[in-house]
C-alpha cells in the first residue's frame, strides 16, 4: 500500500464519494439498506458539521470574550444561561425553566417576521401593484398597449389568486353581490393562476435535481481516470 | 376463571360458589356472549358490546341477583345517608338516581327491536367494504424506461460533444447583473454571502464562479459570509477555484471570510448594526474582525457598493430584503437555484431586487455576455432533451387517460 501514502487522503476522499453516490442512486431500485446508510452517513455528518462550526465560529469566540471581559461583554453571560436553560426541557421536572428562552426566542423571531413581513414583502409589492405603470417602464422593445394589458392582467390575477383564498366565508351584507364575483373569479381564474405558480415551482426544481443528476453522473464516469491517476498506473 | 375472595381457591367462570369454601360467588359469574365472545355479567340479558340476546327473555336462572317469586329484596342502607346530614344544603343532589324509573319493559316489540339492533351492529359494517377505485395503472416497465431515458439524456450530454445551433442571448435581469459589476470602481467593496449547501454546488457553482471572476477582475473587495452553516464550505470550494487564477489578492485586505451568521432574521437584523456586531472574529483565523483594513474601511452595509446573495431558496433571499434591504437602502442581488427563482421574480418586478439570475441558464448566459463559451453548454443541452422527454409523457399519459 505504499502507493497510497501521497494521495491516501484524495483516494480515499473519491472513493468514498463514488460508493455513497451509488448508494444513493441505488434508491432507484427501491428503499434498501445501502440508501439508508448513505442517508443516516449525510445527516450525522452534517449535524456534526454544524455543531462543531457554531462552536468553533460563534459559541467559542464569545466565550473567550466573556472571560476576558466580563464587565464589558456580561450579557454574554447572560446568553449562555438562557441557552442551557434551553436544555431543561429534556426532563419533565426541570421543563418549565426552558419556558423564558422559548418565549424569548418565539417573540423575537415573530416579532422580527411580521415587521419584516410587512416592511419588505407586503407594503413593497402592494404598492408596486398599484403604482400606474409607464409603458416606457417595460422597455422600447415592446408597443405601449401591450404593456397596458399585461398591468391589467397582473392586477386582475392578483384579486383572482386573493379570492381564492376567501370564498368559503358566507357572502353577507350590502356587499354580497360583489363578494360572490369575487369569489367565482377565485374559484376559476384565481385556482388556476396558483396551479400555473406552482407549476412553476416544480418546473424549477425539476431543473435544479436534472442539474444535480448531470453532476453526479460526470463524476462517476471521471472518477475511475482520477483513481488511476493517483494511484500512479 | 374466578378467584373466591375469601379463601384465595380457583373455580371455574360458571361456579356461582366457591367449590372449597362454598362462599357465594353470584356475583362474580360472567357469560360470554356467543357472538362476539365478550364477557358480560351473568345478570345481563343482552350483550353490552354487541347487543347480542345473552339468553331467553324468561330464562333468569342465570340471572344474578334476580329474585324469585316472593322472595325479599334486602336493600342496602344508603352509604352516603350520614353524609346528607352533614351537608344538608346539597341534599338534592342525594336523591336516590334509580326513584321513578320504569322497569325494562321485556315485551315482544322490544325484543325485536333490539335484536334488529344487535344483528345490525354485529354485521360487518358495509362502509369498510368500500375500497377506491383502483387508479388506471401504467404499462409494466414504463417507469425503468423512463428513468433509462433521463440517465441516457444525462450521460449523453456528458459525453457527446455538442455545440449549441444558436447564439445565447442574455435576458435583461443577466445583463443587468454584468453591467452593474462592470460599472463598480476599482476596489470597490462588495459582500457575498454564500448562502446555498453542498447539494446544490452542481447547480451554483458555476454561477458563483462566473460572479466571483468578474467582481475579481474588476478588483473588487470581497466580504465573504453565508447564513446556512453548510454555506462556508460552498464558498471555501468556490473560493480556492479563484484564488488558484490568483485573482483575490490578499486576506484581510482585498477578500475577507467572515464566516457563518447564525439566527436566520434576528443575525441579518443583527448585521444592519455593523459587521463587528454581527462577527467577533473571521472564519480563518479567529482574529478579531476589527483587525482586518477590509472591516476597518467598511465597517457597515452603508459603506458596501453591493450585496449577492446566492441563494439555494427563495426565503433566503426574502429574509434579506426584509430583514436588511427594508432597513438600509442597499443594491441587493439574487443569483439563486432554478427552484427558488419563480418565488422571487415579484421582488424584481419591484425593484428591490437589483437583478434576478438563477440556475445553470443564467451562468451560461453570464458567460456569453463576457466572451467566452461556459463549460456548462451540455447542460442546456440536457435540459432540452429532458423538456422533449417531459413533453411526449405528457402527451402520451394524456392520450392513455382519454383511452381509459
Amino acid at each position: 500500500m505504499a502507493f497510497l501514502t501521497g494521495n491516501a487522503p484524495e483516494i480515499i476522499g473519491l472513493a468514498t464519494a463514488t460508493v455513497l453516490t451509488l448508494a444513493v442512486l441505488s434508491y432507484l431500485f427501491g428503499d434498501n439498506g445501502f440508501f439508508r446508510l448513505a442517508q443516516s452517513l449525510f445527516v450525522g455528518v452534517s449535524a456534526g458539521y454544524i455543531g462543531a462550526l457554531c462552536w468553533h465560529s460563534i459559541l467559542w469566540p464569545r466565550i473567550l470574550l466573556f472571560l476576558h471581559q466580563p464587565a464589558v461583554y456580561w450579557h454574554y453571560g447572560l446568553f449562555f444561561i438562557l441557552g442551557i436553560l434551553l436544555l431543561a426541557r429534556g426532563l419533565r421536572a426541570t421543563r418549565v425553566l426552558a419556558d423564558l428562552p422559548v418565549g424569548i426566542l418565539f417573540g423575537i423571531g415573530a416579532a422580527l417576521a411580521l415587521g419584516g413581513t410587512l416592511a419588505g414583502t407586503l407594503l413593497p409589492l402592494v404598492r408596486s401593484l398599484s403604482t400606474p405603470m409607464p409603458p416606457q417602464a417595460y422597455g422600447a422593445d415592446w408597443p405601449a398597449w401591450v404593456m397596458i394589458v399585461d398591468a391589467i392582467l397582473i392586477i386582475i390575477g392578483t384579486l383572482a389568486v386573493l379570492g381564492s383564498f376567501q370564498f368559503t366565508i358566507p357572502q353577507r351584507g350590502p356587499f354580497k353581490d360583489i363578494g360572490k364575483a369575487w369569489s367565482a373569479l377565485g374559484r376559476s381564474l384565481g385556482r388556476g393562476l396558483i396551479m400555473v405558480t406552482f407549476g412553476a415551482l416544480y418546473a424549477g426544481a425539476l431543473v435544479s435535481f436534472f442539474t444535480l443528476l448531470i453532476g453526479r453522473i460526470e463524476f462517476l464516469l471521471h472518477v475511475a481516470p482520477s483513481l488511476l491517476r493517483l494511484i500512479g498506473l | 376463571m374466578i378467584v373466591c375472595p375469601v379463601c384465595g381457591h380457583h373455580n371455574e367462570h360458571e361456579d356461582t360458589a366457591c367449590t372449597a369454601c362454598g362462599g357465594n360467588l353470584a356475583h362474580y359469574v360472567h357469560i360470554a356472549c356467543p357472538i362476539c365472545g365478550t364477557q358480560n355479567n351473568a345478570g345481563d340479558l343482552y350483550c353490552f358490546r354487541c347487543l347480542t340476546l345473552l339468553r331467553a327473555e324468561n330464562d333468569s336462572s342465570s340471572a344474578v341477583g334476580s329474585t324469585e317469586p316472593g322472595e325479599t329484596l334486602v336493600v342496602p342502607a344508603d352509604p352516603l345517608a350520614e353524609l346528607k346530614q352533614v351537608l344538608p344544603l346539597a341534599s338534592a343532589s342525594f336523591a336516590p338516581p334509580l326513584a321513578g324509573i320504569p322497569p325494562f319493559e321485556t315485551n315482544a316489540l322490544a325484543i325485536e327491536q333490539m335484536r334488529l339492533i344487535a344483528t345490525g351492529t354485529a354485521e360487518p359494517d358495509p362502509l369498510r367494504k368500500i375500497r377506491p377505485a383502483p387508479k388506471p395503472a401504467a404499462p409494466r416497465g414504463i417507469h425503468w424506461i423512463l428513468v433509462i431515458t433521463i440517465f441516457l439524456i444525462a450521460l449523453g450530454s456528458i459525453i457527446v460533444p455538442f455545440s449549441l445551433p444558436f447564439e445565447v442571448r442574455a435576458r435583461d435581469s443577466v445583463s443587468e447583473l454584468a453591467q452593474a459589476i462592470a460599472s463598480l470602481p476599482k476596489g470597490a467593496v462588495v459582500l457575498v454571502s454564500f448562502d446555498y449547501s453542498p447539494t446544490f454546488a452542481g447547480e451554483m457553482d458555476p454561477l458563483a464562479q462566473a460572479i466571483l471572476q468578474q467582481l475579481s477582475q474588476r478588483s473588487a473587495r470581497l466580504l465573504i459570509m453565508s447564513t446556512l452553516p453548510t454555506g462556508m464550505g460552498s464558498a471555501e470550494r468556490v473560493l480556492a477555484e479563484t484564488r488558484q487564477q490568483n485573482q483575490l489578492g490578499v486576506y484581510g485586505q482585498d477578500y475577507i471570510l467572515m464566516g457563518y451568521l447564525a439566527g436566520e432574521d434576528s443575525g441579518l437584523r443583527l448585521l444592519t448594526s455593523g459587521f463587528s456586531t454581527a462577527y467577533k472574529t473571521d472564519y480563518l483565523h479567529l482574529q478579531d474582525i476589527n483587525s482586518f483594513p477590509l472591516i476597518v474601511d467598511a465597517p457597515t452595509l452603508a459603506r458596501v457598493q453591493r450585496v449577492i446573495v446566492l441563494a439555494e431558496d427563495a426565503n433566503i433571499v426574502r429574509r434579506w430584503v426584509e430583514q436588511v434591504l427594508s432597513r438600509i437602502p442597499i443594491s441587493l442581488d439574487a443569483a439563486v437555484s432554478a427552484s427558488a427563482e419563480p418565488s422571487l421574480v415579484p421582488y424584481y418586478l419591484s425593484k428591490q431586487l437589483s437583478s434576478l439570475v438563477a440556475g445553470l441558464p443564467a451562468a451560461v448566459e453570464y458567460a456569453a455576455l463576457n466572451g467566452g463559451q461556459a463549460a456548462d453548454w451540455r447542460y442546456t443541452v440536457a435540459f432540452a432533451g429532458l423538456l422533449f422527454v417531459l413533453i411526449l409523457v405528457a402527451i402520451g399519459a394524456n392520450i392513455a387517460s382519454l383511452v381509459h
